[in-house]
């Protein structure tokens, strides 16, 4: 292949590449900021359920060791062996983790208890408990 | 809105900055690109104030991949050996010594990036096939690794090259089940693999009477669309193996290809190299999001980032690779061009001397004493390999024993 083509096809892909990267990331950025579309939380020291207007978004930041309760619909169970991590949908800005093996069925409603803290820099929910919600 | 739009913003400021650091390391002999994902990893507590998670991991893919463009560079302009030793060389050095080195880097660039588009196209494929795979796979690794380091000895031509390797695979598993396994230090690749693969080759041109023609920017060595397609898809298929098979390194997939291709040509085979070396890292990624084991260290990485690394995360990063292979490209020919030009300006000799001064430097620094050690034996072993007229690919083994052993 001559050089000329090599050059099409290298700037082809880097503009389509591009332009699909920054594509995905508004994409990511809308679902997780937008309210209406986020996780329900509820603050369970306060005890005070979130309604639409008071819920917890991407832009707040709890305290570590805060208590914490989510409820939505499991989108994916993702086990690591000693650790699984637990995707809601519609997405939680938390990532939500448990050391023990997570026994739910993707799609079923759950309501997730568990404490807020930092691993490398990122929020993270570990699981104490995890119901499904009927 | 802004939220969203700066986030778009640094997503794209660090593909530009990981693309810049990929430039760096892959240029740069010794310098491998687990080492520099294992360095932003470890700082990554730091860089969270300014970066996400997923910023990092967008910089380490394509770190990765324009790395797995720019690496030919040094392999052909750097590694080049005199014609003594020419016929244990790879094709790159050959064409170096014919005055076409910058024909070997665009033909690697050329699979390179063909390559990328069609594992790209290819990948969701394999989100439905690999979890089968895997488990069919899995409990037989070991043997699969057995069967092809045996089938790289077999190939050598004659029972007495077939012995000298042997005798290879077996110095090299002991070296690195010594090193990976027995000793404790850190970054215990970096001198294994230079001085195996790098310094050996470098001790060696600096012994004999090696001089380097003038070289020529020329387009002459062109390989007909169709044989492209056959190298494509084996570069497509050996690459997904490399991805998913641990301890298996590109060289020995780009070997067994060459298995599948006979009639190969020494063009064709950087071709095929070229396309391996960047399917791989794709691959790699997707092999990740769907059987969750890391087969490449900046993979690796990237999951110590992300631990929920998922298919919606292999996508996004695939999509990130596939825009740095096309900036790797023009990166690859536009440097090729360069070094061939100062290839005529800069005493051999002396370049040779300042990357062994470089290497043995860093490997002082990320591996201390024990780490020169290794990266003297493990050089010592690679030029008895080079001397003894087999190829050094056998030498790979120093990765495979010791995954052997793992799983048992």
């Amino acid at each position: 292949m001559e050089e000329r083509k090599i050059k099409v096809l290298a700037a082809a892909i880097l503009i389509l590449g591009l332009l699909a990267l920054a594509y995905i990331i508004w994409d990511r950025g809308s679902e997780g900021g937008k309210p209406a579309n986020s996780a329900q939380i509820e603050d369970s020291e306060s005890n005070q359920k979130s309604d639409s207007s008071s819920k917890k978004t991407a832009s707040d930041s709890r305290e570590d060791g805060s208590k914490i309760t989510i409820t939505g619909k499991v989108a994916q169970v993702i086990d690591r062996g000693k650790v699984s991590f637990l995707k809601m949908s519609p997405a939680s800005k938390y990532q939500i983790v448990s050391f023990d093996k997570l026994d739910v069925e993707e799609g079923s409603e759950v309501e997730v208890t568990g404490k807020v803290q930092t691993y490398k820099g990122k929020k993270e929910v570990i699981i104490d408990k995890i119901s499904v919600v009927e | 809105m802004t939220d969203v739009a700066g986030s778009v913003s640094s997503a794209i400021l660090a593909f530009f900055a990981g693309s810049s650091s990929g430039m760096f390391t892959g240029i740069t002999p010794g310098l491998h690109v687990n080492l520099a994902s294992a360095i932003l990893v470890s700082s990554a507590e730091s860089l969270a104030s300014v970066f996400s998670s997923i910023d990092i991991a967008i910089f380490i893919v394509a770190m990765a991949t324009v790395h797995t463009f720019l690496d030919v560079i040094p392999s052909i302009f750097l590694g080049a050996p005199s014609e003594a030793y020419a016929v244990s060389v790879l094709p790159g050095h050959r064409l170096l010594l014919a005055g076409a080195g910058y024909e070997a880097v665009r033909l690697a660039t050329a699979g390179a990036v063909i390559s990328a588009i069609v594992s790209v196209i290819v990948s969701p494929l394999l989100f439905v096939i690999m979890p089968s795979l895997e488990a069919t796979l899995s409990p037989r690794m070991s043997w699969i690794i057995i069967t092809v380091t045996v089938l790289l000895v077999l190939r050598e031509k004659g029972w007495g090259k077939r012995l000298k390797a042997s005798v290879m695979v077996l110095l090299a598993g002991l070296l690195g089940y010594i090193v990976l396994i027995g000793l404790s230090m850190d970054d215990p690749l970096l001198p294994l693999l230079s001085g195996l693969f790098g310094a050996s080759t470098l001790l060696l041109s600096l012994g004999e009477s090696t001089s380097i023609p003038p070289q020529f920017v020329t387009e002459m060595a062109l390989i007909p669309p169709g044989r492209q397609c056959v190298l494509v898809a084996c570069a497509v298929f050996s690459g997904w193996i490399v991805a998913f098979l641990p301890g298996v390194g590109t060289a020995q997939a780009a070997i067994l290809s060459t298995l599948l291709l006979p009639a190969i040509q020494p063009t064709e085979y950087l071709f095929l190299v070229g396309g391996i070396g960047t399917v791989n890292f794709i691959m790699s990624i997707v092999t990740t999001a769907t059987i969750g084991k890391a087969r490449n260290g900046a993979v690796a990485a990237v999951i110590e980032l992300i631990p929920d690394f998922d298919i919606q995360t292999a996508i996004l990063l695939s999509v990130s690779a596939l825009a740095a292979a096309g900036l790797g490209a023009f990166l690859a020919m536009g440097i090729g061009k360069t070094a061939s030009r100062l290839l005529s300006v800069l005493p051999y000799k002396a370049s040779c001397g300042a990357v062994i001064s470089f290497v043995t430097v860093l490997i002082a620094i990320r591996s201390g004493p024990l780490g020169i050690l290794v990266f003297i034996t493990s050089t010592a072993l690679g030029i008895i390999a080079s001397s003894s007229g087999v190829a050094r690919l056998h030498l790979m083994a120093c990765l495979m024993v010791p995954v052997v052993a793992r799983i048992h």
